[in-house]
């Protein structure tokens, strides 16, 4: 096999990978979960989107999380663009300090991960509250807390998918 | 991308970051003044509906199970239950028409605008996640079916809400317990108008009402068709308690929803009433400028009822 064809073979699966799994993440996004449960939903768009930049900062994500809010923004019937401004400040850091972000440790990394979520709760909190009035409540920080739990093991399935995927 | 290769202003994360941000600001602040995220939600949806299908499937699936596998007897015995109810449903009819021409007739005498019935349709509510917006609901029809902004959203026991935004085979209801939404009311017995704010917590909350005003728990409040979104005439809520504001100006009551808003299953979409013009055209316009204001009379009467 040449070499050429089988980088770029490598490149449309991983791709593939990756808007699968982004889709995946809106599907979960979507489940009608009820009672205390709703409030530990964790943003799984968001993590999906953290480890795929995190993986390939060079294919700069900023492109993927404006589509992909842009669609859970159609999907979830709030304001256009609101989703994707957060995801966006999210893509635009994780790339840029992406080879620090890998260079620490496992669950220094999951931290990180919890403080990004956090900054992105924020500015949605802030978009929601200038637009709807709708005041923040203590309970929308719960889904910081399950991020960083589930975040170890969504990092450890992504990878061996993402390696099953480069072979 | 190597470092020492001079890179263009465009290539930069950076530039692209501010860039797409700008955009998303844009975005949002022309989505809430103008109309312009119709077609974008309408466009995107094509590719979001799949997905909302993905999760709608299994509880179809589930659903229709529950229905196989449901005993016989309880079908029968359900089955008696809704005749039955038909058959109560039917008499209440048959009054109703009666007290209906008689309005008809009678608002002839006095040189009022007749009132129409209304004209609806069902929807399902799609059962999904709606994310921290709290107070919404989608349901199962979109700007295909002619559902616009604005339109009002009710359930069999009263209002639920409206129209917030439209996709091509889906929409988004704000309920109008949602912190966001204000409802010109009045009070079905009195004729004393006010607004019902959403309070969360499956309440709504009349904050400013004249001291004098005559309301009491208990009171029926139904839509008074100001502002032109609503048909007057709809049930809203209950009053469950009056007390004075907190500076003691006003007075405020609380009131309970009569629409099940907690679990919303079906629901009725009303299409504003166009009396000259043919209905079908009625269905095909979908800008909310037009109103049902024709509705609105300068006396309150105690007509308004859902048929």
């Amino acid at each position: 096999m040449n070499r050429r064809t089988y980088h770029n073979k490598w490149h449309m699966s991983a791709r593939v990978l990756r808007h699968l799994t982004l889709l995946l993440a809106l599907v979960l996004m979507l489940v009608p979960v009820h009672g205390w449960l709703k409030l530990l939903q964790p943003y799984w768009l968001a993590l999906v989107l953290i480890y795929w930049v995190l993986e390939a900062p060079e294919r700069n994500g900023l492109f993927t999380a404006f589509f992909y809010g842009l669609l859970l923004d159609v999907l979830y019937g709030s304001l256009l663009g609101n989703h994707s401004l957060s995801l966006l400040v999210i893509a635009y850091l994780v790339g840029k300090y992406a080879r620090q972000f890998r260079m620490t440790s496992f669950w220094q990394l999951a931290l990180i991960v919890g403080a990004l979520l956090l900054n992105d709760l924020f500015i949605r909190a802030l978009i929601d509250w200038l637009a709807s009035g709708q005041k923040p409540r203590i309970q929308d920080m719960l889904p910081v807390l399950t991020g960083i739990l589930v975040w170890p093991w969504l990092k450890l399935l992504l990878d061996h998918l993402h390696a099953r995927s480069r072979r | 991308m190597s470092a020492t290769r001079e890179t263009h202003l465009t290539e930069l994360p950076l530039f692209r970051f501010l860039l797409l941000e700008l955009a998303c600001i844009l975005l949002m602040v022309l989505d809430y003044h103008t109309h312009i995220g119709r077609p974008i939600r309408q466009t995107l949806s094509a590719l979001t509906y799949p997905l909302v299908q993905v999760v709608r499937l299994p509880q179809q699936l589930w659903a229709n199970a529950e229905l196989a596998f449901t005993r016989q007897e309880r079908l029968l015995k359900d089955n008696t239950e809704l005749k039955r109810q038909l058959s109560n449903a039917r008499m209440n009819l048959l009054q109703l028409e009666v007290l209906q021409q008689e309005n008809q007739r009678l608002r002839r005498l006095m040189h009022m605008r007749e009132q129409l019935p209304l004209r609806t349709t069902a929807a399902f509510v799609i059962n999904i996640n709606t994310g921290t917006q709290r107070h919404r609901a989608m349901i199962d029809r979109g700007q295909r079916d002619g559902v616009f902004p604005g339109q009002a959203v009710l359930d069999l026991h009263g209002l639920a809400g409206q129209v917030d935004t439209t996709e091509l085979a889906s929409a988004h209801v704000i309920l109008i317990t949602d912190p966001g939404h204000a409802l010109p009311v009045e009070v079905l017995r009195s004729g004393q108008r006010s607004i019902a704010y959403g309070q969360g917590k499956h309440r709504l909350i009349l904050p400013e009402i004249a001291k004098s005003a005559d309301i009491h728990p208990g009171d029926i409040l139904i839509t008074s068709g100001f502002g032109g979104v609503f048909p007057r005439g709809l049930k809203v809520a209950r009053v469950t308690a009056v007390t004075p504001s907190r500076n003691g100006a006003f007075q405020q009551a609380s009131a309970q929803p009569f629409a099940n808003l907690e679990h919303l299953k079906e629901v009725l979409l009303v299409w504003p009433q166009m009396p000259e013009k043919s209905t079908k055209a009625a269905q095909d316009r979908t800008d909310d400028t037009h109103s049902p204001s024709m509705q609105m009379d300068a006396i309150p009467t105690q007509s308004g009822h859902t048929p």
